[in-house]
């Protein structure tokens, strides 16, 4: 191409023939041409006469550009695939080392940005060769051929490179990377696994037997062999365990020794206490037979004098008014025997039944009154609806005799005595209150107390309250005092109501 | 010459059959229903209360009071304990504090009749002949 000015260019060889002027050698523009579309170019050059002058003909011949440009454009070789290729604006290939010389780029339309003026870079998901494969393209227009090529062509260089190659280091270390990571999890896992195997396992089987232990279950051995802290551990659990059976059996041996002591002393308490209340009781009926015998002797004398009067009187009248007062004074002594025949019924007091709480009451009553300087003491009676308590009916009635008479002592036999019964949500509810001067309040804490008396030595062991209250804590109830120094005493007893009778 | 026996008892029958058991004998009853009453009907009797018969329970003062009272402001007047109590102890109580007899009841005539001559004989021991007798 050396020599080739670029006046010239553009004129065909034809052209400068016909037109007459001196022959010249010429050139003419590229051209698109041949059935393989290559460009193509024309040398004309006149063969004249070398002596004269005289033209002889012309030489003519048409090159194919190609084979100018492949070995300028062939060698750009860059790693496996990177080349180098020249295509015109159109798509057709000038030159490239993989595609035939005038063939077309597949799917131009999406290159077409690579073949404008500039130089520079893009992008498409197509690598001109056919494949759609992400590709990264440098492009520059060839501006010296273009300015020569025919108008509205233009050539343009265009670099591609496969961009598994390009992207190959990144996607190798990409790969590294990969690998490296399921190596580290692998290795994690494993380790996971082991951990899981060596420490997780023991630590729960350990688990499980402390909660059998804390259940109670002290007879499964624990058997955990790790060749670890975790056996040694498991070693001194269960050593704990054997030591914790041997101190709970012995406990437990313990324990049933201690209950059966304290049973028995609940029992010998029973027998005391049960002996108490019939000592009591005896001791009641001596009071009650120095009552009694006031009760009957004052009728009983009444009647002897009257009989005498009788005997010796004349006036019938007056023998028919001593014999009514005879026969009235019996029927009282009568009544009496009536009122305590309750008291010494015999057999009654082994037998627990539902006891009439309002019965017992009135009967305490009636017995206070025989025995023992009550004639001066108003009882006012507030018996109200109230149901029954399982017990011994003479036990309960020595309680409440106990209190009444402990009231009318403090009263000195004279005064008012209020007795109230009645029911509520917490059952029954007896109450029992004097116009005496009260109990201090440093002796009500002590009132229960066994022994404890505030009366001279002949008067009273001071079992009375202590009876009360044995009685009371039997059946379930519970008796309280409530005292005020001159405003008198009230004694509450409260059972539960209607319970159902034992099986004794 | 009256010869009184005072009788200090609550029941108004047991005056009635004193009376009754007295009635042919110089005796005549003083009724008191209790010890302030007797008391006072001694004070206004003392010359002519020859026994006081007196029951151990009474209202306002009881019977061991009014034993001791008798025994120190009258001694030379015997009291005679009347009770329906079969009480040893109480019985012993009253001997100490001077009563004569410690009778229970119910006591028939003769008996009662003999315990206040007893008594009123060991009166006129005590303190002489009245000076009219």
């Amino acid at each position: 191409m050396t020599g080739l000015s670029t006046d010239r260019l553009g004129q065909g060889a034809e052209a400068g023939a016909r037109s007459g002027a001196p022959a010249k050698s010429t050139l003419s523009g590229l051209r698109l041409g041949g059935q393989a579309q290559r460009y193509l170019f024309r040398v004309s050059t006149p063969i004249g006469d070398p002596a004269g002058g005289d033209l002889l003909g012309w030489l003519d011949r048409e090159y194919d550009v190609k084979n100018l440009l492949d070995p300028l454009i062939y060698p750009i070789r860059f790693g496996a695939t990177g080349h180098v290729m020249l295509i015109d604006n159109r798509g057709a290939i000038v030159s490239c080392p993989l595609l035939a010389t005038g063939s077309r780029i597949s799917d131009w339309r999406e290159l077409e940005g690579v073949v404008h003026g500039e130089p520079g870079w893009s992008t498409a998901y197509n690598d001109g060769h056919g494949g759609r494969k992400f590709s990264i393209i440098g492009h520059a227009p060839l501006r010296t051929v273009n300015d020569v090529l025919e108008t509205g062509v233009s050539w343009h260089m265009f670099v591609w490179q496969d961009s598994r190659e390009i992207f190959a280091p990144a996607r190798s270390l990409l790969a590294g990377m990969t690998l490296a990571g399921l190596f580290a999890l692998s290795l994690l896992a494993i380790l996971g696994y082991y951990a899981s195997r060596r420490i997780v396992e023991p630590i729960r089987r350990l688990g499980e037997e402390a909660a059998h232990i804390a259940g109670g279950d002290l007879n499964r051995p624990l058997d955990i062999r790790t060749h670890d802290e975790i056996e040694d551990l498991a070693e001194k659990f269960d050593d704990m365990r054997v030591q914790l059976r041997k101190l709970i059996g012995h406990l437990e041996e313990q324990v049933e020794q201690r209950t059966r002591a304290l049973q028995d002393t609940q029992a010998e308490k029973d027998r005391v206490v049960e002996s108490l209340i019939q000592a009591e009781k005896m001791a009641a009926i001596g009071t009650l037979a120095s009552g009694i015998g006031h009760e009957i002797n004052n009728p009983l004398y009444a009647i002897l004098g009257k009989a005498e009067a009788i005997r010796d009187e004349t006036d019938p009248a007056r023998r028919r008014q001593y014999s009514d007062d005879i026969i009235r004074r019996s029927k009282q002594i009568a009544t009496i025997v009536e009122d305590l025949s309750g008291y010494v019924r015999p057999g009654s007091q082994r037998d627990w039944v539902l006891v009439n709480v309002n019965h017992q009451l009135s009967e305490a009553i009636a017995l206070a009154r025989h025995s023992l300087l009550s004639d001066h003491v108003e009882f006012r009676k507030r018996l109200g609806a109230v149901g029954g308590v399982a017990a011994k009916p003479d036990e309960i009635r020595q309680a409440f005799f106990n209190v009444i008479r402990n009231a009318i002592q403090a009263m000195q036999g004279r005064g008012i005595l209020e007795v109230a019964s009645d029911m509520d949500e917490g059952g029954i509810r007896v109450s029992i209150r004097d116009a005496g001067p009260g109990i201090p309040k440093e002796q009500q804490r002590k009132i229960f107390d066994p022994f404890f008396t505030t009366k001279g030595p002949d008067e009273g062991e001071g079992l009375g309250l202590y009876i009360v209250q044995q009685i009371v804590k039997k059946y379930g109830g519970s008796v309280a005092v409530q005292s005020e120094e001159g405003q008198g005493t009230t004694f509450t007893f409260r059972f539960p109501a209607s319970q159902p009778l034992p099986d004794r | 010459m009256q010869h009184h026996v005072l009788v200090i008892d609550d029941e108004p029958e047991v005056h009635e059959v004193i009376r009754l058991q007295l009635s042919g004998t110089r005796y005549q009853v003083l009724a008191a229903a209790d010890g302030e009453q007797g008391i006072r009907l001694l004070e206004a009797n003392a010359l002519t209360v020859d026994v006081i018969i007196c029951d151990v329970r009474m209202p306002k003062i009881s019977g061991v009071e009014a034993v001791a009272y008798f025994r120190r402001e009258y001694p030379s007047t015997p009291v005679i304990v009347l009770t329906g109590y079969p009480d040893v102890n109480l019985a012993v109580q009253f001997l100490k504090q001077g009563a004569l007899e410690y009778l229970i009841k119910p006591v028939d005539k003769e008996k009662l009749v003999e315990a206040v001559d007893q008594a009123a004989a060991q009166r006129t021991l005590f303190s002489g002949p009245r000076p009219n007798e």
